[in-house]
């Protein structure tokens, strides 16, 4: 069915554009007021599709909105097209709806910046860039999106780019997701070989009718599938932010915060996960690549809640506690349960950017600082933020009721539950993955409690002078919070596991997106029972814990804990020096090798030799040359009669050598005069055969037959009429 | 080959008396060209030149018995009056610009 898509992306683009072109001429409430109204527009145009024109066209393959022929090369075609269906439906409801709070917020958190124009242009691109990537028909639509969300994120970090560690944080993340692009790239190609087309819905269905093409052994006694699955999935590690690729996250909190919430907590990093399940058909044909996807997700929630375990700056937390949910979507979709990593995403979305935002809050209540050292006791200074943070902090500790119990739980579920590696002879993996998700979920509980407890109980630790400044931010930053916190409370419910109560539709999601994930994972009722049980246990055991240990600021075990193992602290504080590692491994060597390039290709071979040596040649022959140019006329009529004279006497000068050449055959004997002469043609020649005195022929060419035999000496003149000279060739024959 | 008179003959002379002749002046004027400072001089030792390629063309002409070297003198004719005149108006700038008409100080376009 047709839909005017387009226009989803275009009003942020047109928003961006404007703002970016114009900024300057625009008053600040104005240019604000374009951002949310762009962004506003694009929420109201994709509820409108969602609710009103999506359920009619649900089963028909949903909205579609071809703009133009974009690409026509050969076999290959491909259209500027957007279709929405029941996933990129709900990916683009989030991404509309917390873009829009995300929007009003930056009003009041931005209000003091002075490039204001410039930063909602930014983030109008990024929704734009967001919502192609979600609505793209086909992979090189979606990587326009994918390209364009990276741009943006680049952009935002380095937003205050006047300080050096900003913009190296834009640079980082830029580079890290071109590693992981190429990886998308490559997968894209891999697909266009083997199906011969890039439209998502073609080779979708061309996996699950499991095309023989898409099934043929490629690498490594892998199919052509699994390899592009690989591929693809490198490229969600990049974006996405797993292991080994997620580096870059935790340094992107450099940027603002409203953007640190949509970008890289909600929206953006969440782009592998869509990407895996919207191509979970052909993930669901290499179980082996889902595998590796399982276990990268739940290896990456466990490393990065352990190093939030100590960190110390409060965005830093939050970003280690994105990378480690990132982990839980993936190790989801990993085992087989597209539409719970999807529901994950959304509770996820709601409940990161509600702590994202409160951590905006308390910075700007706190002097922009964001070190959790220094606070503490903002329980009473901040009742808004506090609650807000609260309702959050229960959702992604997964306490029940709150959404992140759902959906995390339902993660676990899935991963004890699934039976798609028994067929590989891989059937650890289920178990192992939901063994990790477990202690990465005991993890998250202890370090988000901490990081709770820390800032919002006790006494406060700040200076004086930022304690007198502490004030509850405006209602443009409060209204946003409050809607996400009800979020985070209630969006759990659209992912109820009703299977439990025999009512499967309960679980409205699943419903939802069976069309395009397939159905629900079938789980036993006791597993899920008692796995319930115990992540609510762990839930409250890692928030027991850290109660106890940093209710109201560090408290003694801490203390000895810490002198206890200083090296293995400070080992995790350093985030396990990956860093220092990758820095060894790769920034280093290519850094010696661009230097020495630069030393030997760009300063010698194209500095030395092709610029200057030119230059120098030139210089040297026009010293030399000026050395002739006296300026004085007289020698130059000198050397013109000079010259003149040598013409005249080289072109007209005696013949200066001549030689005989003489052929016999018996009697017959011919020869040959003048080879080499210069100006033959003016040289007459006497030639004397027998000796006799009397000339036989005038050529320099000729010939004669003895008549009888003797020797004879033969003796040509050869005459220059010119200079009236004569010289005398003579030479022997002897005839038999 | 030597000269030879037709005895009676007073209106011939031998060609090679006038190439004789042309040769001497166009080596005066070559090394009036080549040798004096004063460009006035040099001016004249050109007209030399000239002239005693004239007279060789004509010398020629009416040996080989061919007019084309008469022709060839009126054009040389009005050239050297071009040429004196472009040579004059020349000196005249040089003079006014340099207040000299000395060839060795005349060197501004030395490189």
């Amino acid at each position: 069915m047709e839909h005017n898509l387009r226009l989803i992306p275009l009003l942020p683009f047109l928003g961006a554009v404007t703002l970016f072109f114009f900024g300057r001429a625009i008053p600040r409430a104005w240019a604000s007021r374009i951002a949310i109204l762009a962004i506003g527009g694009a929420a109201l145009v994709a509820m409108d599709a969602f609710f009103s024109a999506l359920p009619e066209a649900a089963h028909a393959g949903g909205l579609h909105d071809k703009v133009m022929l974009w690409i026509a090369s050969g076999d290959l075609k491909i259209d500027l097209a957007f279709r929405m269906d029941q996933l990129s439906g709900v990916m683009c409801f989030i991404i509309t709806f917390i873009g829009t709070l995300i929007h009003i917020y930056s009003v009041g958190y931005m209000s003091h910046e002075e490039d204001y124009a410039r930063f909602f242009s930014y983030l109008n691109l990024f929704c734009a860039a967001m919502l192609v990537l979600v609505l793209g028909d086909s992979l090189p639509v979606m990587f326009v999106g994918w390209e364009g969300v990276g741009l943006c994120s680049y952009l935002l970090i380095g937003f205050w780019y006047k300080d050096n560690a900003n913009a190296s944080a834009g640079k980082k993340a830029f580079i890290t997701n071109r590693v992981g692009d190429f990886g998308f790239l490559l997968g894209t190609f891999l697909l266009f070989s083997a199906t011969g087309t890039v439209n998502l819905a073609e080779i979708v269905s061309a996996a699950s009718g499991s095309d023989p093409a898409l099934l043929q052994p490629f690498m490594g006694n892998q199919t052509l599938a699994f390899w592009a699955c690989v591929f693809l999935f490198i490229g969600a590690t990049g974006k996405s932010a797993q292991l080994p690729l997620y580096i870059w996250l935790p340094d992107a909190m450099a940027g603002p915060t409203p953007v640190s919430a949509l970008i890289h907590a909600a929206t953006m990093v969440t782009a592998g996960v869509y990407m895996i399940a919207r191509l979970s058909p052909l993930y669901s044909l290499a179980p082996a690549a889902m595998a590796l996807v399982a276990i990268v997700g739940a290896l990456t929630a466990v490393f990065a809640a352990i190093i939030g375990f100590a960190q110390n700056d409060f965005k830093k937390v939050l970003a280690y506690s994105t990378v480690s949910q990132l982990g839980f979507m993936f190790a989801a979709v990993g085992v087989g349960a597209f539409g719970t990593g999807v529901f994950h995403l959304g509770t996820h979305a709601f409940f990161k950017a509600g702590l994202f935002l409160c951590a905006g809050s308390v910075m700007h209540a706190m002097s922009n600082i964001g070190d959790i050292r220094k606070m503490g006791g903002l329980k009473h200074h901040l009742p808004w933020t506090h609650g807000v943070f609260l309702v959050c902090w229960l959702a992604i500790c997964g306490v029940p009721v709150f959404s992140g119990f759902f959906s995390k739980d339902a993660i676990v579920a899935s991963a004890f539950g699934t039976h798609i590696f028994d067929a590989i002879g891989m059937a650890w993996v289920g178990p192992f993955v939901g063994v990790m998700l477990l202690v990465a979920a005991l993890g998250t509980a202890f370090y988000m409690s901490r990081l709770y407890y820390l800032v919002f109980s006790g006494e406060c630790r700040a200076d004086h002078d930022v304690q007198h400044h502490i004030h509850e931010s405006p209602v443009e930053m409060v209204g946003p919070l409050v809607v996400l916190a009800g979020g985070a409370a209630i969006v759990g419910f659209f992912g109820l596991p009703g299977a439990l109560f025999g009512k499967p539709e309960l679980n409205l999601l699943a419903h939802w997106l069976e069309p395009v994930v397939g159905p629900e994972m079938h789980i036993p009722h006791g597993l899920e029972i008692g796995l319930m049980a115990g992540s609510t246990a762990l839930a409250l055991a890692g928030i027991f814990a850290a109660r106890t240990l940093f209710r109201g600021g560090w408290q003694p075990p801490v203390e000895n804990f810490v002198n206890a193992v200083p090296g293995f602290v400070n080992l995790v504080r350093d985030k396990f020096r990956v860093d220092e590692l990758y820095a060894f491994l790769i920034y280093r060597p290519v850094s010696w090798l661009a230097r020495g390039l630069f030393a030997v290709v760009d300063r010698f071979i194209i500095d030395t030799l092709l610029v200057h040596g030119p230059a120098k040649v030139v210089d040297t022959a026009g010293r030399v040359a000026r050395v002739f140019q006296s300026g004085e006329v007289q020698r130059y009529v000198a050397a013109f009669a000079i010259g003149i004279a040598a013409i005249v006497y080289l072109a007209s000068r005696p013949a200066t050598h001549s030689e005989l050449k003489v052929t016999q055959v018996a009697r017959h004997v011919t020869i040959e005069a003048g080879i080499g002469e210069a100006a033959s043609a003016a040289l007459k020649y006497e030639v004397d055969f027998d000796s006799d005195g009397q000339i036989d022929r005038k050529t320099d060419k000729a010939e004669w037959t003895y008549e009888g035999s003797g020797t004879y000496t033969i003796t040509v003149n050869v005459l220059d009429p010119r200079w009236n000279t004569t010289r005398t060739l003579k030479k022997e024959v002897r005839v038999d | 080959m030597p000269p030879t008179l037709t005895p009676g003959d007073t209106t011939k002379m031998p060609t090679t008396y006038y190439l004789l002749l042309s040769f001497a002046l166009f080596v005066v004027g070559t090394a009036g060209v080549l040798l004096r400072r004063n460009a006035l001089i040099v001016l004249m030792g050109i007209e030399l030149q000239l002239n005693a390629g004239n007279l060789a063309f004509v010398a020629f002409s009416r040996a080989i018995g061919n007019d084309s070297g008469q022709v060839f003198t009126f054009f040389i004719i009005a050239l050297a009056a071009a040429e004196a005149a472009v040579g004059l108006a020349i000196l005249v700038g040089l003079y006014r610009q340099q207040q000299t008409v000395n060839l060795d100080e005349a060197r501004l376009m030395r490189g």
